[in-house]
């Protein structure tokens, strides 16, 4: 599985980055993610914005419920069109932290029921954490190359997560 | 809507909030607004509810009226200059909070923190738990319609105030940690007011115990009501004391240990009813491991530095990168995401609060029950409402 190196940061131990796995995947791909992880006593942290100049990322922290760990789930987004499946079907707590990533990101969730804003009192536009384009970092910034390439054989959980994501793309 | 109306109806179909909750509302019930200034909300919470006479078909929490946007404003100031946000965002634990943008900026920077001031946060912070638990007491029961014992649970927060005022300078909206120590440093005469209040406590907990915990009035109140059954607190995020009335023992102590709490010998309260009362028991439970954790640290409290002397002061520069922190705190999960460009401020900080994921349950658990097991149920799950807003 060549791609796994690539999309993966498995390196670090948690002591230095508060996360021992993090994982890239389409947008797509997050409900069957997000599945797997409830299978296996994971559950939702939060949901967190981040602005980009690559695009919006929205990460997905997860802990386990009986171990230490951190996995951290990625989706990167369009500026122009941020949309993304809501995985409030598989986490209902997940509801509340897409409503509020809607609220200060402008980031829409489909086929989440209720749209209304959580936070603020109504959409506002720009959303308040998006930041000016001048800005905004790229991405490789704050995760820069080295730490995206680890030993991912050997960590099964990743592994299991990355065969049951579609076809690598142009991640 | 001008002032007065002239229409004595006018504006009395609702607001946004009150017309999506009303469009799936059957004909015959009763919407209803508890809050947003009400009793037993503790603060601007207001809650939606379908009534069918006392019973709650649909519950649904409004947030955001004390909205603050802390994030935004982690995001406009230096590292440091932060802290005080961090006092305000859940006043009743502080220094949780405190410990929780400590910790990450400490991690994101690679900081060393003295043996020392690990131990003056545990024993800070713990005795704010202390405090955070007693207030809820006091205040839960007073929902329930015992006035008597928050007057009770406040006379021992006070002597907990003036013990903390004594190293932090405040008494509530505490802001005395920092990169690589805490403010100041524990005298003689903290540690002797700490130790009087040690001998105090399991007398008064012994007192509490006899006075409501075996009441049959709480108990029928209590039991039996709101139960919250593991899977449903697994997927909706629940921690702290809520997650751990429901049987799982996880506590960010044990589970992600920080600071030096590896070596404190104390149990994880965990109860398996998942109803109000195992709640209320896991706080009660709660507030003894607190003081032996306590006594403990007083005991094996080390010399050394308060703060690390190449700490850095004012601003300053942490490297490149992002790092997510938790700490337990009197609710529950604490988390901080902080992710840097290298510059003086911020580029990103996400809050994670604990009563968040726990108040976005009251919608399941809420429905079919009596009104007033509803106000025990909200009650149960320890809510400060800004730390819900940010």
């Amino acid at each position: 599985m060549p791609e796994l190196t690539s999309r993966l940061l498995l390196a670090m131990p948690t002591g230095d980055s508060g996360r021992d796995a993090a994982l890239h995947v389409k947008p797509r791909d997050i409900r069957l993610v997000a599945e797997r992880l409830l299978c296996q006593d994971w559950f939702l942290e939060d949901v967190c914005g981040l602005d980009l100049a690559d695009g919006l990322a929205v990460l997905y922290h997860f802990a386990h419920w009986a171990r230490p760990g951190r996995v951290v789930v990625r989706v990167m987004l369009d500026h122009d069109k941020p949309e993304c499946p809501s995985i409030e079907g598989i986490y209902p707590g997940a509801s509340w932290h897409e409503r509020e990533t809607r609220d200060f990101f402008g980031i829409e969730f489909t086929g989440a029921a209720n749209t209304t804003p959580l936070l603020l009192a109504e959409r506002l536009d720009p959303p308040p954490l998006l930041k000016r384009p001048e800005r905004r970092i790229p991405r490789g910034r704050l995760w820069p190359q080295g730490e995206w390439v680890g030993p991912a054989g050997g960590h099964s959980l990743a592994e299991e997560l990355m065969s049951i994501c579609g076809e690598e793309g142009d991640q | 809507m001008s002032w007065p109306a002239a229409d004595p109806c006018q504006g009395l179909e609702g607001d946004l909030y009150a017309r999506v909750f009303a469009e799936g509302a059957r004909d015959d019930t009763l919407i209803l607004n508890m809050g947003p200034q009400h009793p037993s909300t503790h603060g601007v919470l207001r809650v939606l509810l379908e009534m069918d006479g006392e019973y709650v078909l649909r519950a649904e929490p409004v947030l955001g009226y004390i909205h603050r946007m802390h994030e935004h404003m982690a995001q406009n100031r230096a590292y440091v200059q932060f802290f005080p946000n961090m006092g305000r965002v859940d006043y009743l634990h502080a220094l949780a909070w405190n410990w929780a943008w400590a910790g990450a900026v400490e991690r994101l920077a690679g900081l060393e923190v003295p043996r020392r001031a690990e131990y003056i946060r545990v024993i800070c912070t713990e005795l704010n738990r202390i405090n955070s638990h007693l207030l809820w007491w006091g205040a839960y029961l007073l929902d329930l319609g015992a006035v008597t014992p928050i007057m009770y649970a406040f006379e021992d927060r006070e002597l907990v105030m003036d013990m903390l005022q004594l190293i932090t300078g405040s008494r509530l909206t505490y802001s005395s940690f920092r990169f690589g120590g805490v403010l100041t440093d524990i005298d003689i005469e903290f540690v002797s007011r700490c130790r009087s209040f040690l001998a105090r406590m399991p007398e008064r907990l012994e007192m509490y115990r006899d006075l409501v915990t075996g009441n049959a009035i709480l108990r029928g109140r209590l039991e039996g009501v709101g139960v919250i059954d593991q899977m449903t607190a697994r997927r909706y995020g629940a921690t702290g004391p809520v997650l751990r009335g429901s049987g799982v023992p996880y506590d960010v102590r044990r589970a992600e240990p920080y600071g030096l709490y590896h070596e404190f010998d104390y149990a994880v309260p965990v109860r398996h009813e998942g109803d109000c009362m195992a709640r209320y028991m896991v706080r009660m439970d709660e507030l003894e491991a607190s003081l032996s954790i306590v006594a403990q640290a007083l005991d094996g409290l080390p010399e050394g530095h308060h703060i690390h002397p190449d700490a850095p002061r004012g601003k300053w520069r942490p490297p490149a990168g992002e790092v997510y922190f938790a700490v337990e705190g009197a609710r529950g999960k604490i988390g901080v995401y902080v992710a840097s460009d290298g510059t003086e401020i911020p580029y990103r900080v996400k809050l994670r609060s604990p009563s968040f994921s726990n108040l976005s349950l009251f919608a399941e658990i809420g429905q079919g029950t009596l009104l007033s097991d509803a106000v025990a149920i909200l009650g149960s799950l320890d809510l400060v409402i800004p730390e819900i807003d940010r």
